[in-house]
C-alpha cells in the first residue's frame, strides 16, 4: 500500500470515528436515575508524600472507622457504604487528576478530603465547573476560601486562618491573669506561617491589644532553630509562640532549653499532637481544633476505640475525618438520595453529635457552610492536657509564668 | 521503502492518538495526558542541556522562573495567562544566558550542585521577595483559557510538539555533533574548533527555553504558583529520572521516558493506593540498573537502530 493511500484509509477511519463519538448518545452529567447497589463516597487525601501523609492517613483512619460502624449498623438507606481513594501525594497535579476521576469517572455523589491550601486550591479551580458536592477537611487559608466559599456545592471542616488567630488573641486578652506585653512569633515560611503571623499582627492592632508583636521566619523540617530561639531570647519576651508543624516543636523546646531560654509561657499550634517528649515539653500551652481529653460521651468514646485500635490517641484529623463521612452519610440518609441539590439541601440542614461536639453547618466570614469556627486553648501539665478555654469545656487553670529550665531539674 | 512507510503509519497512528484524546477519552484521561505532556516538554529540556554533558539536578528552578514570570506578568501587567507558556519561556532564556556563563564553566557534579543550589536560592528568593513576588501566600492567576481542558490540552501538545521539533533541528543542522563532542572530551572539542562555553550556552538556553515554557504553562493550568511547589526537588528530579529511563541523548527517549513513568504512576496510584510508591520505585531503580541505556537503548539493541534513524536515511 502506497504512503498516500495508508494517510487517505486513516484519515477516513478518524473522520468515522470522530462522527460516531460525536453522535454517541450521553447521560446528562450529574444524573442519577436509582440509587446503585452501594453507596460510594470519594475520599481524596495526601497517603505517600512524607510531609503530609500523617495527617492524610489520620483522616482516612477516622473516615474508615466512621465506614465500618455505619455498615455494621446496617448500612445507609440499608446499602454498604464503600470509599473510593485517591491519593493526592500532596501535589497539585495529582489532586487534580485524581479529583477529576472521581467525579467524571467514579461519579462519586459526595468527595471528602484535601489537606493544604495550595492543593485544595488548584483542585477547586480545575473543578468548580463541575460544581462537585465537596467537604473540604483541611485549607485554612482564606485564599480558598475566597476563591469558593460562597458556593453552596463547597463544605468546610477545617477552621480559617482568622478563627485560630482570633481564638488565641481573645485568649491572651481576656483569659490570662496578666496580659502579656510582648509576644515574639516564630512562624514557618510557608503560606500556612506566614499567613497565620500576619493575621495574628493584625487582628492584634484590631482588638487594640497593648503588646508588642515581634516576627521571625523559620524553614520548616530543620534539625536546628537555635538562631531564632537566640534572636527571640534577646528579645526578652512575655510570651514566645511558634507556629509551626508538628515536627518542628521538639526541637523548638531542645534548642529552647539548650540555650537556657525562659519565657513566661511557649506557645504553640495543635499542641496534642502525640508524642510530644514530655521532658521537654510541659508547661507548652497552645491553640488546638480539637482536644483528645474532651469530656462530651461521644469524643470519650471515638478517643477510645481509637485508642483500643491504634494504641494510642487520635490526631484532630482522625475526629474531622469520622465526623465529616458521619455528616456526609446522615445527610443521604435524610434524603434518600444522591442527587446534588437534593444532597446540598440535606448537608445545609444535617445536625449531630460528633467527638466534635454538636456539629452543623453554619455561615461564618465568606463561607456559607462552616463547621468548626471556634478553638480550644490547652496547656500540658505534669504531663497531662488541661483545657484553659472555652469556659464551657474548662478542666484547668493556666500555669504563668513556667517554671524556669533550672527550676524544672533534670 | 519498506520501513520508511512502516514508520509513517505509526508516526500517524501516534498524531490521530495525540490529536483524538480529549475527544474520544474522558477529561480525566485529557488531564492525565496533559499532566504527562507537561513532562514530556521538561524531559526534553533535561535532555537537551545533558547532550553536553551538564546534568542538571535544579531543573525546577527554570520551570519555577517561568511559572513565576507568567503569573506575575499576569498580576502586574494584566498580560493573559494564555501567554504564559511564551512569557516563561522567554523569561527563563535571559536567566539561564547570565547563568551559564557562570556556571558552564564548571564541570561534572560542580555544575550538578551549582544548578541544586541554584534552585534552592530561587526558591528563597521568591518566598522572601513579598513585595513583589507575595512570598509564601503565592499567586493565584485566572485559568489559561478559562479552564478549558480540551484547549489546554492542545496548548500544552503545541509545546511538547515544537519541543520535539526543536530537538529534530538541532539534529538537522549538525549542532548536535558539536554537543556530543563536547560531551565526549571538551578538550579535544576546543582542539577541534568547537566553542565549549558557547555551545554550552546555547544548549542551557533552549533547555531553558523549554522548561520556563512548561512552567508558563503550569501557572495557568494550575492556577496557583507558590515557592514550595515550582522550585519543588520533585520536579527536578522527575524532568532528570524521565529522560534517564527512557534514554539519554535521543529524541524518543525522553518522550517515552516522560509518558510511561507518569502513565503507570497514574495506573498504579488507582489500582493500588497504598503501595504504588514502593511498586513505583522498585521498578525504576530495576530499570535504571538493568538498563542503563533507557528503554530507547534496549529497543536499539533488539532492533539495531531507531524508527527515526530509518526515517533520516529514507530506508
Amino acid at each position: 500500500m502506497s504512503g498516500k493511500a495508508v494517510t487517505a484509509v486513516i484519515l477516513v477511519i478518524v473522520v468515522l470515528a470522530g462522527a460516531a463519538y460525536l453522535l454517541m448518545p450521553r447521560p446528562a452529567p450529574g444524573v442519577q436515575k436509582k440509587l446503585p447497589g452501594k453507596i460510594r463516597l470519594g475520599v481524596i487525601l495526601p497517603l505517600s508524600t512524607a510531609s503530609y501523609a500523617s495527617a492524610g492517613q489520620e483522616a482516612l483512619r477516622g473516615i474508615k472507622m466512621a465506614v465500618e460502624e455505619i455498615n455494621s449498623n446496617g448500612g445507609v438507606l440499608g446499602k454498604n457504604v464503600e470509599l473510593v481513594i485517591r491519593d493526592t501525594k500532596g501535589d497539585p497535579n495529582t489532586a487534580i487528576n485524581g479529583a477529576t476521576d472521581l467525579i467524571t469517572k467514579e461519579k462519586v455523589p459526595i468527595i471528602i478530603g484535601f489537606y493544604s491550601s495550595t492543593v485544595t486550591y488548584a483542585s477547586m479551580n480545575a473543578i468548580k465547573g463541575y460544581r462537585p458536592l465537596v467537604f473540604v477537611l483541611g485549607a485554612s487559608s482564606v485564599k480558598v476560601e475566597s476563591l469558593v466559599g460562597q458556593e453552596r456545592w463547597f463544605f468546610h471542616m477545617h477552621p480559617w486562618d482568622y478563627h485560630r488567630q482570633g481564638t488565641v488573641i481573645e485568649f491572651f486578652l481576656h483569659h490570662m491573669k496578666e496580659t502579656p506585653k510582648k509576644i515574639f512569633v516564630a512562624y514557618e515560611d510557608g503560606v500556612y506561617g506566614t499567613t497565620s503571623y500576619e493575621y495574628f499582627v493584625n487582628l492584634s492592632k484590631k482588638e487594640n491589644a497593648s503588646w508588642t508583636v515581634v516576627g521571625e521566619s523559620f524553614k520548616t523540617g530543620s534539625s536546628d532553630f537555635s538562631s531564632v530561639v537566640l534572636k527571640a531570647k534577646q528579645q526578652n519576651p512575655d510570651v514566645f509562640y511558634i507556629v509551626g508543624y508538628p515536627g518542628d516543636y521538639p526541637v523548638f523546646f531542645r534548642n529552647e532549653k539548650e540555650n537556657n531560654f525562659n519565657p513566661k509561657l511557649t506557645f504553640i499550634v495543635a499542641p496534642e499532637f502525640p508524642g510530644y517528649p514530655k521532658d521537654i515539653g510541659d508547661y507548652v500551652a497552645g491553640v488546638d481544633v480539637w482536644s483528645p481529653y474532651l469530656s462530651t460521651p461521644e469524643a470519650r468514646a471515638f478517643v477510645k476505640k481509637f485508642e483500643d485500635k491504634f494504641g494510642r490517641p487520635p490526631e484532630y484529623w482522625a475526629p474531622f475525618g469520622y465526623t465529616a463521612t458521619k455528616m456526609a452519610c446522615k445527610a443521604i440518609e435524610n434524603v434518600k438520595s444522591l442527587s446534588k441539590e437534593n444532597l446540598i439541601n440535606a448537608l445545609e440542614k444535617v445536625q449531630i453529635e460528633s467527638p466534635l461536639g454538636t456539629v452543623k453547618f453554619k455561615q461564618t466570614g465568606k463561607t456559607l457552610h462552616q463547621v468548626v469556627d471556634r478553638l480550644f486553648v490547652v496547656q500540658w501539665q505534669k504531663g497531662k492536657v488541661v483545657i484553659l478555654y472555652p469556659e464551657e469545656y474548662k478542666s484547668g487553670n493556666l500555669i504563668y509564668p513556667v517554671l524556669t529550665w533550672s527550676q524544672r531539674g533534670g | 521503502m519498506q520501513q520508511r512507510t512502516e514508520f509513517r503509519i505509526v508516526i500517524y497512528l501516534l498524531a490521530i492518538l495525540a490529536i483524538a484524546i480529549p475527544l474520544v477519552s474522558g477529561e480525566y484521561i485529557t488531564r492525565v495526558a496533559i499532566g504527562s505532556l507537561r513532562y514530556v516538554v521538561l524531559a526534553i529540556s533535561f535532555d537537551i542541556l545533558a547532550r553536553t554533558g551538564d546534568l542538571s539536578v535544579g531543573h525546577a528552578a527554570l520551570f519555577g522562573i517561568g511559572a513565576y514570570a507568567a503569573a506575575l506578568f499576569n498580576v502586574y501587567l494584566k498580560v493573559p495567562t494564555e501567554l504564559g507558556p511564551l512569557v516563561g519561556g522567554l523569561t527563563a532564556l535571559p536567566v539561564a544566558v547570565a547563568l551559564g556563563f557562570i556556571t558552564l564553566r564548571m564541570k561534572g557534579a560542580y555544575f550538578s550542585i551549582a544548578t541544586l543550589a541554584f534552585a534552592e536560592a530561587m526558591r528563597v528568593l521568591f518566598l522572601y521577595a513579598r513585595g513583589i513576588t507575595f512570598g509564601a501566600m503565592g499567586i493565584g492567576v485566572p485559568p489559561i483559557f478559562g479552564g478549558n481542558v480540551t484547549v489546554d490540552y492542545y496548548t500544552i501538545l503545541g509545546i511538547a510538539l515544537a519541543s520535539i521539533l526543536l530537538v529534530i533541528l538541532l539534529e538537522r543542522m549538525g549542532i548536535n555533533y558539536a554537543f556530543s563532542a563536547i560531551r565526549e572530551n571538551e578538550d579535544a572539542a576546543s582542539v577541534l574548533g568547537i566553542n565549549p562555553t558557547k555551545y554550552k550556552v546555547l544548549a542551557f538556553s533552549l533547555s531553558a527555553l523549554l522548561a520556563g515554557a512548561a512552567g508558563g504553562f503550569d501557572a495557568g493550568y494550575i492556577t496557583y504558583v507558590y515557592p514550595y511547589e515550582v522550585f519543588s526537588i520533585t520536579i527536578s528530579v522527575a524532568a532528570m529520572i524521565m529522560p534517564i529511563f527512557g534514554g539519554l541523548y535521543t529524541i524518543e527517549g525522553p518522550i517515552i521516558g516522560a509518558l510511561v513513568i507518569y502513565g503507570v504512576e497514574e495506573v498504579l496510584r488507582g489500582w493500588m493506593p497504598f503501595g504504588y510508591t514502593l511498586v513505583y520505585g522498585l521498578t525504576l531503580i530495576i530499570s535504571i540498573l538493568y538498563l542503563p541505556k533507557g528503554i530507547i537503548g534496549l529497543i536499539k539493541e533488539i532492533e539495531g537502530k531507531t524508527w527515526l534513524e530509518n526515517l533520516k536515511r529514507g530506508t
